[in-house]
């Protein structure tokens, strides 16, 4: 599913960017000719509707349509030169192009480009007869769902159609022949506190992993009935707790809570949350220096909570930023004390010969993690920094400018912190930081290839861990670069030492969590030792998903 | 500057540990609350299981979820721990309505004292309603992709025709509703050049009628399901065209063609031209706009005939300063009390929409006042807050007169002023709303005044409890009156939603002083 709303997301881009194209005269005119067929018999099929769409331009598109006669055939005379997308509807049939010899669209339609000085190769539009699967989608206690989602996805992921349930709970999705998983999903937004119908995707018959999923399948022409999805809904819990430290006069203030899991702030499983209070009306009702809260039901998991307070006027304060795990029931007597910033010191120390130039001294900016807050340091004479009202939360440290070859190790209280992730959640005030840039950092490069073929593999992930000892990984200290259309990557500033690396064809948050998972269980091997001033290069292959067992 | 905060974090921090002890100690305003209740099936009265309760707590105006619950087999929740404040409560399963569910953001306040215990909160839920059926065409096959909506004066949802042409529209909630079938069309206008003839057919009403005038409404119950056939008919052959008068500055244009539920987007050519086909039977309102926020608009009642030349000139909307007449006004002030009047002048356009949004501003002592960005159109004007029996008789911009209330605001200078004439003797209608048994109080009764086929909600008045109404101060014209069922406000209330009330509406003519009785059937649910 993933790759699927990544494609969309591409596919809009590649709309953006594209620019309609009048490099041909603008009277330049072409005909283009055709038969529709039935991909099955290879028969040809009349009465089909044939539509050219001329692509890109949004605002006067034009559809050059036309009708297949008796022998299949159907002509559309005197168009634009320039881009289209092409697609063929008759009732009862699906248009399926041959994606391997031609660019298909998300929505399953060609695309097509027609030169003005060339007569266009006859289109061959391949239909089948569609299959149907029939069914129903249920809650937890047996009673139909009405507007619930149902997707079917074939197994090789290469085709897909989906529909909503009826008022009966009914669906009826149609599909190309082949073999189908069905998922269903519940989408409904509480307008109260955000948070969604509860329900998780779930596969047919009642599995909310892919790998349960009874595999359907069915034939041209023919309804597969009875398809009946129960929609899972996980537990859900609330907690509860004391917000204190409220400040004197009329203030709001704001409780957030977000998945400790990044991944799972998707479209479906939006667990963030917030709710607004004000301080004067918690006054109002007997409460005189703190606030009782309860969050929406939220399912098993862990998140972060932490109130802050004051946005528009007034001293900016915040909570720690409070770990809670639900398991299995509400967790109450959580304590979050609203407290102002606190005053952090760094120290930078430049080794191994490199010198800051006069002109152009070293600026050390926290960049936050959580919040969109960048503290920069005060420099004194001495050159050490001083960052005031620091609030809690996670940081990263950002040195402008870097000098060349210059990697960064820092130490918070005097130990050395693992991929340079300063944890403040519990306040910062008092907190020291020693910064060292070292001279010798490393430059590694290389070329993604695809899993199965010689060839580059454009724009894949490339995930870099230093290496501790054996397999010891820290996703912390995950590092990721996009390869190029070339399949091209590269890294820079690295400190000398061993890695490990891999290279995906995807992108996703928990990647590095996944990756550094499969590297410490040996799954994923290759490695690379960077030298001080090493200019290194090392070509990589990118996972086959089939045999990536660090998948879910 | 730095050590300031720190400070205050001190000072904080100290104030929250003294307010410690204080909440130990078992407090009677801390003493918590409890609420028992029952959730039951609104037909058969049995108790509801699986019925999830949330109990939402009022902070800063806006409510948060506080505590849910869920019902057990005999239909019973219980919330207990719960702090004094203010709450709403909410009902929800899947396949039910709750009975009470309020407007959204204005539920109804449960307040909770301290150590109370509030008992048996009955949460009634309705099963729903289904209307189903199947759409086919001329001859009758089935047609798939078609959107069908109900509408009724308390829900409206809709549903997709299937491969087998078959619909089912659930949620629904017991009442009449019309429907409305529109097959799935591009906007992109489709060119053929092989001589094959592209089969679209229009916006179907139930049973079978392109506009809503026609439409048959269709009673959904609680529980059931109602089954129904819509013929498709063919897309009407109906245009809308005209052209555009703008400067040169004012590119690119772009003309639109909007009904009580659809925006059609036209374009503008070279020479200024637009054309809407296939335009059903219906009211509209169209209009042109540049980029330079300059614009007109027009409405267009499409009967049985292609609307051809209309021209639409761009300017920018008006500010206009309304005057009352030297010599009414000082009738005015003498009428009030002290010499103070507090006079309103509201301008309400003639749309699509039975109350859309309205001008209005408040006389100053000199007896004028100022609107901005009034754009072009047709208006009812009323005067508010003076003596009751007052109405506007006349009306003058620059050389053009208007009269029995009606003003139209055409291009211009970007600002002009309307002297407005009163007249102390305005007609009056009353009477009563009646239901099964008798007068019914706390119906809100509608007049509209109506501008050829266009109508404005001019005024708005409750029954009292023995069902009785009353308008004062009505300019000379035609007028609708309606009493609304209850459960109206649950829609906007667009032109097609009061054809589900058209039994119960009353045509009115009044005249200057007139005194008209006209008694009400209050709409069907």
């Amino acid at each position: 599913m993933k790759s699927y709303r990544l494609w969309f997301l591409f596919l809009i881009c590649l709309g953006a960017l594209a620019q309609p194209s009048h490099n041909a005269a603008p009277d330049a005119t072409v005909s283009v000719r055709g038969t529709a067929v039935d991909s099955r018999t290879g028969k040809p099929l009349s009465g089909v509707h044939v539509m050219l769409t001329e692509d890109p331009g949004l605002e006067s598109s034009i559809v050059y349509g036309a009708m297949t006669d008796a022998q299949g055939r159907f002509s559309i005379p005197d168009i634009p030169a320039g881009d289209y997308t092409g697609s063929a509807e008759k009732r009862d049939f699906i248009f399926v192009p041959d994606r391997k010899k031609s660019t298909v669209t998300w929505f399953g339609a060609l695309r097509l480009k027609f030169k003005a000085d060339e007569r266009p190769a006859d289109l061959v539009l391949p239909m089948v007869e569609r299959a149907i699967i029939a069914g129903r989608v249920l809650d937890e206690h047996g009673d139909p769902m009405i507007n619930a989602r149902v997707m079917a996805i074939s197994v090789d992921e290469a085709t897909a159609g989906f529909s909503y349930t009826n008022g009966r709970g009914e669906f009826r999705v149609s599909v190309p022949p082949g073999k189908y998983r069905v998922e269903g999903s519940k989408y409904s937004l509480s307008e109260t506190t955000g948070s969604t119908s509860g329900y998780v995707h779930t596969y047919y018959p009642s599995a909310t992993q892919i790998g349960g999923a009874t595999v359907v399948e069915t034939f041209a022409g023919r309804v597969v009935n009875g398809v009946e999805i129960k929609l899972v809904r996980p537990a859900a819990f609330q907690v509860s707790g004391e917000i204190t430290g409220l400040p004197q006069g009329d203030r709001s203030l704001t409780l957030c809570w977000t998945p400790a899991d990044s991944d799972r702030i998707g479209i479906e499983g939006w667990e963030s949350g917030r709710l607004d209070f004000n301080t004067r009306e918690a006054r109002a009702n007997g409460a005189a220096s703190s606030i009782s809260f309860s969050s929406s039901p939220l399912t098993a998991g862990t998140y972060y909570f932490y109130a802050e307070c004051c946005a528009g006027g007034g001293e900016e304060l915040r909570s720690r930023i409070a770990e809670v795990t639900l398991s299995d029931s509400d967790l109450q007597g959580i304590s979050l004390v609203l407290v102002p910033g606190g005053e952090v010191t760094a120290t930078v120390a430049l080794a191994g010969g490199l010198v800051s130039p006069p002109d152009q001294p070293i600026s050390v900016t926290l960049d936050s993690v959580n919040f969109t807050s960048r503290p920069q340091g005060e420099r004194d004479a001495s050159g050490n920094f001083t960052f005031h009202n620091v609030l809690p939360g996670h940081y990263r440290i950002d040195i402008s400018p870097l000098p060349e070859d210059a990697y960064i190790t820092v130490a918070l209280n005097n130990a050395i912190v693992r991929g340079g992730l300063l944890d403040f959640s519990g306040g910062a005030a008092g907190m020291k930081l020693k910064i060292m840039l070292k001279a010798g950092a490393a430059r590694l490069t290389g070329q993604v290839r695809k899993a199965k073929a010689d060839t580059a593999q454009p724009r894949a992930q490339v995930l870099l861990f230093p290496e501790h000892e054996g397999y010891s990984v820290d996703q912390v200290e995950c590092q990721s670069a996009e390869a190029n259309e070339n399949g091209v990557y590269s890294f820079k500033g690295l400190a000398p030492g061993h890695y490990r690396i891999l290279a995906r064809n995807d992108y996703s948050r928990k990647q590095c969590d996944q990756a550094a998972a499969a590297i410490r269980r040996g799954l994923i091997v290759e490695a690379v030792e960077l030298k001080p001033r090493a200019r290194a290069v090392k070509d990589l292959r990118v996972e086959d998903e089939a045999n990536d067992e660090s998948r879910p | 500057m730095n050590h300031a905060p720190r400070l205050c974090g001190v000072a904080l921090l100290l104030l929250a540990s003294v307010g410690a002890p204080a909440q130990d100690s078992p407090a009677e305003d801390k003493k918590p609350a409890s609420l028992y209740g029952m959730a039951t099936n609104s037909l058969t009265g049995e108790p509801l299981a699986h019925v999830e309760v949330e109990l939402r707590r009022k902070i800063s105006g806006r409510f948060s979820s506080y505590r849910r619950t869920v019902t057990g087999r005999d239909g019973r929740f219980s919330l207990i721990g719960i702090e004094a404040g203010s709450y709403s409560v909410s009902a929800d399963r899947n396949g039910y309505n709750w009975v009470d569910d309020p407007l959204p953001g204005e539920p109804p306040i449960l307040p909770v004292k301290p150590g109370e215990e509030i008992k048996d909160i009955l949460l009634q839920l309705e099963p729903y309603a289904i209307i189903s059926g199947r759409v086919v065409s001329a001859d009758g096959a089935p047609v798939e992709h078609v959107t069908v909506e109900a509408f009724g004066h308390s829900s409206w949802f809709s549903g997709e025709t299937d491969d087998r042409g078959e619909f089912a529209i659930g949620y629904l909630r017991s009442g009449l509703h019309l429907l409305r079938a529109s097959p799935r069309r591009s906007e992109i206008p489709e060119v053929r050049k092989d001589g094959s003839v592209e089969l679209s057919y229009g916006v179907t009403y139930f049973p079978g009628a392109l506009a809503a005038n026609g439409a048959v409404p269709v009673m959904a119950r609680a529980g059931q399901e109602t089954n129904v056939e819509i013929k498709m008919l063919p897309e009407s052959k109906l245009q809308i065209s005209g052209d555009v008068v703008a400067d040169v500055d004012d590119a690119p244009l772009s003309v639109s063609l909007e009904n009580s539920w659809h925006t059609r987007r036209g374009t503008v050519d070279k020479k200024g031209r637009f054309i809407f086909t296939g335009v059903p039977p219906g009211r509209y309102r169209l209009s042109a706009e540049a980029r330079s926020d300059k614009s007109d608009s027009t409405h267009v009642a499409l009967t049985n005939a292609s609307i051809e030349r209309i021209h639409l000139a761009l300017s920018a909307p008006v500010d206009l300063i309304a005057q009352i007449r030297d010599a009414d006004w000082k009738r005015i002030k003498a009428l009030t009390e002290n010499g103070t009047a507090d006079v309103d002048i509201t301008l309400k356009p003639f749309g699509l929409f039975i109350s859309e949004d309205s001008h209005t501003c408040k006389l100053s002592p000199d007896g004028s006042c100022k609107m901005m960005g009034v754009t072009h159109g047709r208006y009812h004007v009323r005067v508010s807050g003076g003596p009751k029996t007052y109405y506007v008789r006349s009306l003058e911009i620059g050389e053009r007169e208007f009269h029995d209330s009606i003003l139209e605001i055409g291009g211009g200078p970007v600002q002009q002023q309307v002297l407005i004439e009163l007249a102390p003797n305005g007609g009056e209608v009353s009477g009563i709303v009646r239901g099964e048994k008798g007068g019914v109080g706390g119906v809100l009764v509608l007049l509209l005044a109506q501008d050829g086929s266009f109508s404005a909600v001019v005024a708005g008045a409750h029954t009292s409890e023995d069902g009785s109404y009353v308008f004062q101060g009505i300019a000379p014209g035609k007028y609708k009156l309606l009493a609304l069922n209850k459960n109206h406000s649950r829609l906007i209330l667009s032109d097609e939603v009061f054809e589900l009330d058209r039994n119960v509406t009353e045509e009115i003519e009044v005249g200057a002083g007139d005194r008209i009785t006209q008694d009400l059937r209050m709409g069907e649910q």
